[in-house]
């Protein structure tokens, strides 16, 4: 997985199972993978603080079910599985409050990244979110865990349950659309 | 290393892609998110775990030790009683020969057994039982004379028998 992780987890999760050191494990595991999970639902959700919720109900959904963990899998999987999860109800919650289609969905997300207060990149960066932006979640998801968190597809493929082909395949086709907005919308 | 397979997308991203976050956010959403976790019972409270007893030695022969003493046990209580219960021949006045001699010694009886029995305590438990204490042989005969027609009195007399007070009982036809 990204290079921040750690590699051998089976300490922690170890204490993690240890009735009264749990929480203290617990806060370690916040203080690693909090960032990594900020930026993987934000570029999901794009605004800041929708991202900060969703990252505080990661946490309390991980910690109030960390029996449901069974340490078969990486620690990391299982807590992208919970922060992709939340990430994807969000959106779909959004779409219906807000009775929007995929499509519309999209621009409403194009806007808030032109909206952003905690944004201070260049046009070409604005450029490249919104064309991130416009991708179907599934590519966007692919697309930010390769580029971005510099995933291999085999973690890729325990998170997404998707073949890694497919991964690889969805990954090509997300890069190809980008470089196509990028291309048609370049002044 | 960052490769999208594209050069635009690469040198877009070569300072970033311009995201930020409120400063300090990272070690704040740690400190504020610890406080928020709820507690859990069975991961917040300590398994307190029993000590394991240092003597193996002792757990292994305990169970041997408990029935020895317990055999032990009974085996004192049989012979406290075998040693309290008086021998069969023992009751025998051969085997006091010190009493045998006291007994038949008439002036010990006297002494020392007769002097026990107050004649005030024999008088009133004969009163008590309508005997009459100077009828000389009342404490000899008790049984009820018939009369002739051959059924008891109701009343006993107590006097002395005669001859016609034992009639030949009569003859069933």
């Amino acid at each position: 997985m990204s290079k921040d992780f750690p590699t051998d987890d089976s300490r922690l999760i170890e204490r993690l199972r240890t009735p009264g050191k749990s929480r203290e494990a617990f806060n370690e595991v916040i203080r690693i993978y909090s960032e990594p999970l900020y930026w993987q639902i934000r570029r999901m959700v794009q605004d800041h603080e929708d991202t900060n919720d969703l990252l505080q109900n990661t946490f309390i959904k991980a910690w109030s079910s960390l029996e449901n963990f069974r340490g078969d899998a990486k620690l990391s999987t299982w807590l992208y599985k919970i922060a992709i999860n939340e990430s994807l109800t969000f959106l779909a919650r959004e779409r219906k409050r807000n009775h929007l289609s995929l499509d519309d969905q999209e621009n409403v997300l194009a806007n808030t990244i032109q909206a952003d207060e905690y944004f201070d990149g260049d046009n070409a960066q604005a450029l490249l979110r919104m064309a991130i932006a416009t991708l179907p979640e599934k590519q966007r998801l692919v697309f930010n865990m390769k580029y971005f968190d510099e995933m291999k597809y085999e973690d890729m493929s325990a998170i997404l349950g998707t073949s890694v082909g497919a991964l690889k395949a969805s990954y090509h086709l997300a890069t190809k659309k980008i470089e196509q907005y990028i291309n048609d919308h370049k002044t | 290393m960052k490769d999208s397979q594209s050069n635009i997308i690469d040198e877009i991203t070569r300072n970033g892609d311009g995201m930020t976050v409120p400063e300090g956010y990272f070690e704040d959403f740690a400190v504020k998110m610890s406080g928020q976790l709820p507690f859990r019972e069975e991961l917040d409270t300590p398994v307190v775990q029993q000590k394991q007893p240092k003597n193996n030695a002792w757990l292994r022969m305990r169970p041997y030790v408990y029935m020895a003493a317990m055999f032990a046990g009974a085996w004192c209580l049989l012979k406290m009683f075998s040693l309290m219960s008086p021998a069969a021949g023992d009751a025998s006045i051969d085997n006091y020969p010190a009493l045998s001699r006291a007994l038949e010694n008439e002036q010990f009886i006297d002494e020392y057994i007769m002097d026990c029995v107050s004649t005030y305590d024999m008088l009133e438990e004969s009163y008590k039982n309508n005997l009459d204490s100077t009828d000389e042989d009342f404490a000899l005969d008790y049984e009820f004379p018939l009369t002739e027609d051959n059924t008891s009195s109701e009343t006993p007399a107590y006097r002395l028998p005669t001859d016609g007070d034992y009639l030949t009982p009569p003859t069933i036809e």
